[in-house]
């Protein structure tokens, strides 16, 4: 899947004569929500082309950096770089290289599936015909084409994940964010997303996708990095991770972030 | 801990933990301090009402013999009208539907708030100075204490059977209930305010000389409703016929009140049931597909960047699909339609223009000082695409103003039509003061919706405007009478000059100084949106408890 002498250049940047470019840069990444840290210190990098997964459990504060990353939250402290671009100085340079799918999607209710997509290409300032065709494939691709008149406010959950993800796509981002793309989803459409992603990923687009679900992350991503109570644990290629953890990488992402608390006496009265 | 206990705690929990900063705190009590200024003035009222009857022997006989009537009525019509749009604190059956609790319990609960809600608290008072003070005049203090209780019930049972019956018509997300909704309360609103000039045209009077001679069958009719009972009340216990007065009394405020409550019990149950989301949209067979996607929003137009009339796309989109923009149209046009019909001309009628003018700017305030109050999580959107924020602005802006000019364009072509006298003068004073006014509303209008945003939310049951702010208030009412003041300069100057061609002069230059000061200051406001853009979004998308 992935090539070894990349990863080599992933792990070692300093080595390497001409270094991978990177698609995303972290640096002392910080949000405080009043003397509560949800993201601490994070220092991250994403090798361009490469599939992250982006792991941690419940509240472990990967929404959080996902939207300081995109620009929907100010990070307390830190700086963000895409594509060799500073966010806090090209804001709108970066918005035009990135797609974000966030947790709580950011869709207009009382719009049609096709109107959105409309909406978001013409903000993108995209040509009007490639708008029309774009927004066909994608409503065909995503299978929610059969109600063109539904308002998006009568979508099913899947349906809203999968028409944020259309909007997320139409105008050829070269990094993908995706918050928990397959949370609440049907596997149909899991399968859907998943299938669109792998494709993406062998066009060379760059995807960060976070998950508190192991098991998508270890089927879909070439690297892994893994965040608990808003510190960074672990970053690297997935395949050398498996390495490090033996043959169970379930059992060492639990021991990694907190471990097992015994069930036997709890819930007594149940039975 | 009972039930009872418990849904009051759960209360007073959710209003703790929403103080959770300073300056939700601030707001809170400010918010307050702003709404207790109307509620005093109705106690106002009402003790006036009271003192008046108590002390002033003339007042009694006109007040019971049918002015109480209308006062009532009129109260309660107001009360609708405010339930319509305002806030209800209703406990929200469809929370509860998964905890044993019987649902009739809920709903002596909602009884018991409704109450406190301000809508009501403008009415009591006002019944009660008058319920009071006619059973205190006359001596009869227990008389009236029990008709005021039962006036208090009357009115709880109304409050909450409309405010039921406004969610059922609001639940469900169905359009077609939703705009049945608007004309409904459209049509209140246009009735009360015709109905009273009806009676002043020579059609009324005739009607009132036809219907005269059936004077008595329509005041017996009147007396068996509860709007009317309370007179034939007093009027009998006056009399001394203590036995009819009370008979009539408990009969029909039994029969009304059980069926208020009744019908709004079995709303309240339907709502804790019925389904959420209910598609109206159809399935189409495959392969139809390809004009869906060339929608409204694909409009383009002349010299204008694409991004900015997408935006103006989108939100006349909204507009169309918003209830509450008919409901805007409606009682923008209505109102100067009725008396902008003014065939005289010279100062007079253009002090009316420009006043009808502000009027339809009153009408479109929220659009204006809310400039995201129905983009909720879509406002994120914003913050992922690449639109500087003067385009979105202007795009917004751009809307609102394409709406105003709609809806005086059409009050301008009726008067035309209904009287055939619209002058060059008079057109040219609505132009400019619609102009002018445009380009103010807009500058501080964008102020108060990057500094004070607030959701309303669209469709729903409670059409409620969430994180309201009382400044905002304030500033709205000030922008109000400032537009009128600066509006009525150029019309004022002319006159006292004498110097009509002055008039012409003033306002292209008032036109020119409006539009100048809005381009000056939007460069500035597109700073302050972005470095506001995180709050406001917190804002917008903020999660609300509502029980
Ligand atoms: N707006 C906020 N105010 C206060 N705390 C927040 C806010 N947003 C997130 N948090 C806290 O930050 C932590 C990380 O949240 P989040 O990034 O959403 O976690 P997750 O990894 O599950 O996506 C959580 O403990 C959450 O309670
Ligand atoms: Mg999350």
């Amino acid at each position: 899947m992935v090539n070894p002498s990349e990863v080599a250049q992933f792990t070692s940047p300093a080595s390497s004569v001409t270094p991978a470019p990177i698609a995303l840069r972290l640096r002392h990444l910080t949000r405080r929500f009043g003397d509560f840290v949800a993201v601490n210190n994070l220092n991250l990098e994403v090798r361009r082309g490469s599939f992250l997964g982006f792991l941690g459990p419940n509240g472990a504060g990967k929404s959080t950096t996902i939207k300081m990353v995109t620009g929907l939250l100010a990070p307390s402290q830190g700086q963000i770089e895409i594509l060799d671009r500073d966010l806090e100085a090209e804001p709108i340079a970066v918005k035009r290289l990135i797609g974000v799918v966030p947790e709580d999607l950011n869709l207009f209710d009382r719009l049609t599936g096709a109107e959105y997509l409309t909406f978001v290409g013409r903000m993108h300032e995209l040509e009007r015909h490639v708008i029309a065709e774009r927004t066909a494939e994608l409503l065909h691709v995503m299978e929610l084409e059969e109600k063109p008149k539904a308002l998006i406010i009568e979508y099913s959950h899947g349906m809203r994940k999968k028409i944020s993800l259309a909007a997320a796509l139409i105008h050829n981002p070269q990094v993908l964010f995706l918050d928990e793309p397959f949370e609440g989803v049907d596997a149909v459409a899991a399968r859907v997303i998943k299938n669109l992603l792998e494709r993406m990923r062998e066009r060379g687009v760059t995807i960060f996708l976070t998950s508190h679900i192991l098991e998508i992350v270890e089927r879909l991503c070439t690297d892994i990095a893994i965040i608990n109570h808003g510190r960074l644990i672990v970053s690297g290629p997935l395949d050398e991770l498996r390495a490090q953890a033996g043959t169970n990488l379930e059992d060492y992402f639990v021991n990694l972030v907190g471990g097992e608390r015994p069930l036997a006496d709890t819930l007594s009265w149940i039975g | 801990m009972s039930q009872l206990h418990t849904l009051f705690w759960l209360r007073y929990r959710i209003f703790r933990n929403s103080l959770t900063t300073r300056g939700e705190m601030a707001r809170k009590i400010l918010n307050t301090v702003l709404l207790l200024i109307p509620v005093l003035l109705s106690v106002g009222i009402g003790i006036g009402l009271f003192l008046l009857l108590l002390f002033v022997e003339q007042a009694r006989t006109p007040i019971m013999n049918g002015g109480m009537t209308t006062v009532l009525a009129t109260l309660l019509f107001l009360m609708l009208i405010s339930q319509s749009t305002g806030a209800s604190s209703h406990f929200d059956p469809s929370k509860f539907a998964l905890f044993p609790i019987k649902f009739g319990k809920l709903y002596v609960l909602n009884l018991m708030s409704a109450v406190g809600e301000f809508s009501m608290l403008m009415v009591l008072p006002s019944m009660a100075g008058m319920l009071l003070g006619l059973g205190f005049a006359y001596g009869h203090i227990f008389g009236g204490v029990i008709v005021f209780l039962l006036a208090l019930l009357w009115v709880t049972s109304l409050f909450i059977c409309t405010g039921m019956l406004f969610a059922w018509l609001l639940s469900g997300r169905k359009r077609s209930r939703e705009i049945l909704f608007a004309l409904l309360i459209g049509l209140m609103t246009v009735g009360g305010q015709l109905l009273p000039r009806f009676f002043i045209t020579p059609q009324g009077r005739g009607l009132m000389r036809w219907l005269l001679p059936y004077r008595d069958i329509i005041t017996t009719v009147i007396d068996w409703t509860p709007i009317g009972v309370w007179s034939f009340f007093f009027r009998h216990l006056v009399e001394g016929e203590t036995a009819t007065a009370y008979i009539r009394l408990v009969l029909v405020c039994g029969i009304w009140i059980s069926l208020a409550l009744a019908i709004g019990l079995r709303l309240f149950t339907r709502l804790a049931t019925s389904p959420r989301a209910s598609s109206t949209a159809s399935r189409v067979p495959r392969g139809k597909r390809a004009a869906a996607t060339n929608t409204f929003l694909s409009f383009h137009l002349p010299f204008v960047p694409g991004q900015i009339a997408v935006v103006i796309a989108k939100e006349l989109r909204y507009f169309a699909r918003n209830p509450a923009t008919y409901l805007t149209i409606i009682s923008s046009l209505i109102f100067p339609l009725l008396f902008f019909r003014t065939g005289r001309s010279g100062t007079n009628s253009n002090l009316w223009i420009s006043g009808w003018i502000v009027y339809v700017f009153a009408m479109n305030l929220q659009y204006f000082a809310g400039l995201f109050a129905y983009d909720a999580a879509g406002f994120r959107l914003y913050l992922l695409v690449p639109i500087r924020w003067t385009r979105l602005l202007l795009g917004k802006n751009a809307a609102i103003w394409l709406l105003v000019t709609t809806q005086i364009t059409l009050v301008l072509l009726s008067a035309e039509l209904l009287d055939h006298n619209l002058t060059f003068e008079k057109v040219y004073i609505a132009g400019c003061s619609m102009l002018s006014a445009m380009a103010m509303y807009s500058v501080v209008g964008n102020y108060v919706s990057i500094y004070f945003p607030y959701r309303i939310n669209f469709g729903v049951p409670a059409r409620r405007r969430e994180n309201w702010s009382g400044i905002s208030l304030l500033v709205q009412f000030a922008l109000l009478f400032g537009v009128m003041g600066l509006l009525l300069l150029p019309i004022g100057a002319a006159y006292w000059f004498r110097a009509p061609k002055m008039l012409y002069f003033l306002f292209a230059v008032l036109v020119v100084a409006s539009w100048t000061v809005y381009f000056l200051f939007l460069e500035t406001q597109a700073k302050l949106l972005a470095a506001r853009r995180f709050d406001i979004a917190e804002t917008l998308t903020r999660r609300t408890e509502k029980v």
